[in-house]
């Protein structure tokens, strides 16, 4: 059945989207952890992305979201000589995560999603319009 | 006699699943529209004029052994066309939700006029219909 294939595909989409939205709130959540030993790493950028499958069932390429994986981009570097997790040098490396990244990635997530949402707002109105050629 | 058989219902049944068939290619782009490398997909128009000619000369080849393969039925997407100024291939989801509201009117008015039709048969029978 077309319709319910099309609802399946928009709600694949809208769970890797909300997948999405829950690596880049841990990204910004951990935006200033620090790493809890003394000479440890701090927290390392998560990055999500998104690949399609072919789903035999549903005749469809679906989407689902890869494990993340971490970003091996340079930590910040914060002069804290004081720090006790300051290197030689009186330097706190901090996680390399930036903020504005992370809010942009969201509102793409976002605008996504509630493309999802009409896509399946359509499907579910044309179904519901087959059902009502059976009244009267 | 089927219902079927007759050439408006068969055509609107068609034209329906198409745009149901249509709705299910959309929704994979949209869901898609973050995939790297995924390319947008649409389906051909509805050839009316290939429709009517099959109803004519009703030539179809047709499953008579359980070890024959069926002709899948249903249309087969292919790379959709650039439009607005977008690339072919590309996700615009702008693009994909300004064809979705288009089957969905196209939808509505298959509908509507399949109701219509099944309401002059009610006429015609005699019946009064409400």
């Amino acid at each position: 059945m077309d319709f319910f294939s099309a609802l399946q595909i928009s709600a694949y989409g809208m769970r890797a989207q909300s997948g999405r939205m829950r690596i880049i709130a841990e990204n910004l959540a951990n935006a200033d952890s620090v790493s809890p030993s003394a000479n440890g790493e701090p927290y390392r950028r998560q990055i999500t992305a998104m690949t399609s499958t072919f789903d035999r069932e549903l005749n469809a390429n679906v989407v689902e979201l890869i494990n993340p994986i971490p970003d091996q981009t340079q930590f910040r570097l914060q002069y804290d000589p004081g720090n006790p997790r300051a290197d030689t040098a009186g330097y706190v490396r901090l996680p390399n995560v930036n903020a504005l990244v992370e809010m942009m990635d969201m509102r793409d997530a976002q605008r996504s999603y509630e493309a999802n949402i009409q896509a399946l707002e359509g499907a579910r109105s044309m179904l519901v319009r087959t059902i009502d050629l059976l009244r009267r | 006699m089927d219902i079927q058989q007759i050439p408006l219902f068969s055509l609107l049944s068609s034209r329906m699943s198409w745009l149901s068939a249509r709705q299910s290619v959309l929704a994979e782009n949209v869901s898609n529209a973050d995939t790297p490398n995924y390319i947008a997909r649409d389906l051909k128009p509805l050839d009316f004029a290939g429709i009517l000619r099959d109803q004519e000369f009703a030539l179809k080849p047709r499953v008579t052994n359980v070890s024959h393969i069926a002709l899948r039925s249903g249309f087969l997407p292919q790379e959709a066309e650039g439009e607005g100024g977008n690339p072919s291939g590309v996700v615009s989801i702008e693009q994909e939700m300004i064809k979705l509201s288009d089957t969905q009117v196209h939808y509505q008015t298959a509908t509507n006029l399949y109701q219509k039709a099944v309401a002059m048969f009610r006429t015609a029978l005699g019946t009064r219909s409400s």
